[in-house]
């Protein structure tokens, strides 16, 4: 029995055919193998790649897009601008139609802030706002406002348009977006509210700077009653109706 | 892992065993070729140096049982059906011995191992027993009812 047993299986061989597949299925593997360790070596290098391009993305936004002041600039048209650490415009927002009118024509993208004003103010569509009584009011929002601020000290924007400059509390710039307002006119609306604290930010959203500043001037010299209906309609008109679109001229001055 | 001329060395030296070892578990040559490529791949990434060519062997007969039985788990596989296996190598054996090699594999699944390892491979009942981890007497319990089995079937007149 035990020869025949031998025998028997003796005849049993694997096939070419099988030690073929064998062969190949393992070269297949040591093939994917390869691959894999090739990869597992790049991976160290692809994660460096990674995080260097985070970090140029993250430089990038940092120094170009990072919003570290805000400006307001309130004639009429309220226009806000958002800058970056280097005092470049980043972001243009009109905060009323007018203002809406004015961006139409200006391209401030990528400017300087100074030159950014100036251009608004100079603008063909800014010019029937700059009457005689408009108060042109730029107001800083930015830790370094100071700063910004002493660079109007010699442009046009006080020199020839009788501008106001002032500064504002970051922690405001939220609630004065927060109601839609420009920081200018949020600005304004603190100092009416006080005095009139039936008035609302959409009251004073549709009223014109030199008119606002009429009515702070007013209050500052011992009005007492709160704004009527009447008054509100009338002060919605614009301060131009009244001045023959005649440009006012004079010394800026700095107020904070 | 090993070189490629060491694995075709081990290919050519060891797939006879681990077919036959195949045709006590399985009953188609795709499973078959499932295995041998299993247990090269194993042969392959296994890193322990052999300290003898036995050791070597012992071990490939270890894994290929294993993989043989994980395979059938795996497929739910039936008992091995042994006519139609063999009827694959009709070509290539006698037709006596087909008759002897479908005694072998009609015998119940846990005869055939230590049947095969005794009588063609010529291991002790001490050997099957630390390959298979079983006790030797447990091998030779094995070995004399399997023995048993395969004088009954072949008509008791042979002797072992």
């Amino acid at each position: 029995m035990h020869d025949e047993i031998r025998e028997a299986f003796e005849q049993i061989h694997a096939t070419e055919q099988m030690k073929q597949s064998v062969s190949e299925y393992l070269a297949q593997n040591r093939r994917k193998t390869a691959r894999g360790s090739i990869r597992l070596g790049l991976r160290p290098l692809v994660s460096i790649c990674a995080l260097l391009l985070i970090c140029i993305g993250l430089g990038n936004w940092y120094f170009w897009e990072m919003p570290v002041s805000y400006l307001s600039v309130d004639v009429n048209p309220s226009i806000e601008l958002t800058l970056n650490r280097k005092n470049q415009v980043t972001d243009v927002q009109s905060r009323n139609k007018e203002g809406e009118l004015i961006l139409k024509d200006v391209q401030l993208k990528g400017k300087d802030y100074l030159e950014a004003v100036e251009m608004l103010m100079e603008c063909d569509n800014m010019q029937p706002y700059l009457t005689r009584n408009a108060e042109v009011t730029v107001t800083v929002a930015s830790s370094k406002a100071e700063e910004l601020l002493s660079g109007f000290a010699s442009s046009p924007v006080t020199t020839y348009y009788h501008g106001l400059c002032r500064s504002m509390d970051m922690e405001t710039v939220a609630s004065a977006h927060d109601h839609g307002m420009s920081l200018g006119k949020y600005q304004m609306y603190q100092l009416l509210s006080q005095y009139d604290s039936g008035l609302t930010t959409e009251e004073c959203q549709n009223i014109s700077m030199c008119r606002l500043r009429e009515l702070l001037s007013q209050y500052e010299n011992g009005r007492e009653e709160p704004v009527n209906s009447e008054e509100l309609n009338s002060f919605q008109e614009s301060c131009n109706h009244n001045e023959n679109g005649n440009h006012h001229h004079g010394n800026g001055h700095h107020r904070r | 892992m090993r070189s490629e001329q060491e694995v075709e060395q081990a290919i050519e030296s060891y797939s006879d065993m681990i077919r036959r070892i195949c045709l006590l578990h399985l009953n188609s040559h795709e499973d078959t070729e499932d295995v041998l490529q299993e247990v090269f791949l194993k042969y392959v990434l296994h890193s322990v140096e052999f300290v003898s060519k036995e050791h070597e062997k012992a071990w490939l007969i270890r894994v290929t049982i294993n993989a043989c039985k994980d395979l059938k788990r795996k497929l739910f596989r039936h008992s091995t059906v042994p006519l139609e296996v063999l009827s694959e190598e009709a070509a290539s054996v006698l037709p006596e011995q087909i008759g002897i090699l479908e005694i072998v594999l009609s015998l119940p699944v846990k005869y055939k191992d230590v049947i095969y390892l005794h009588y063609y491979e010529g291991y002790t009942a001490k050997e099957i027993g630390m390959m298979l981890h079983k006790k030797e007497n447990t091998v030779y319990s094995l070995l004399s009812r399997g023995r048993e089995l395969l004088k009954q079937k072949l008509g008791g007149g042979r002797g072992a």
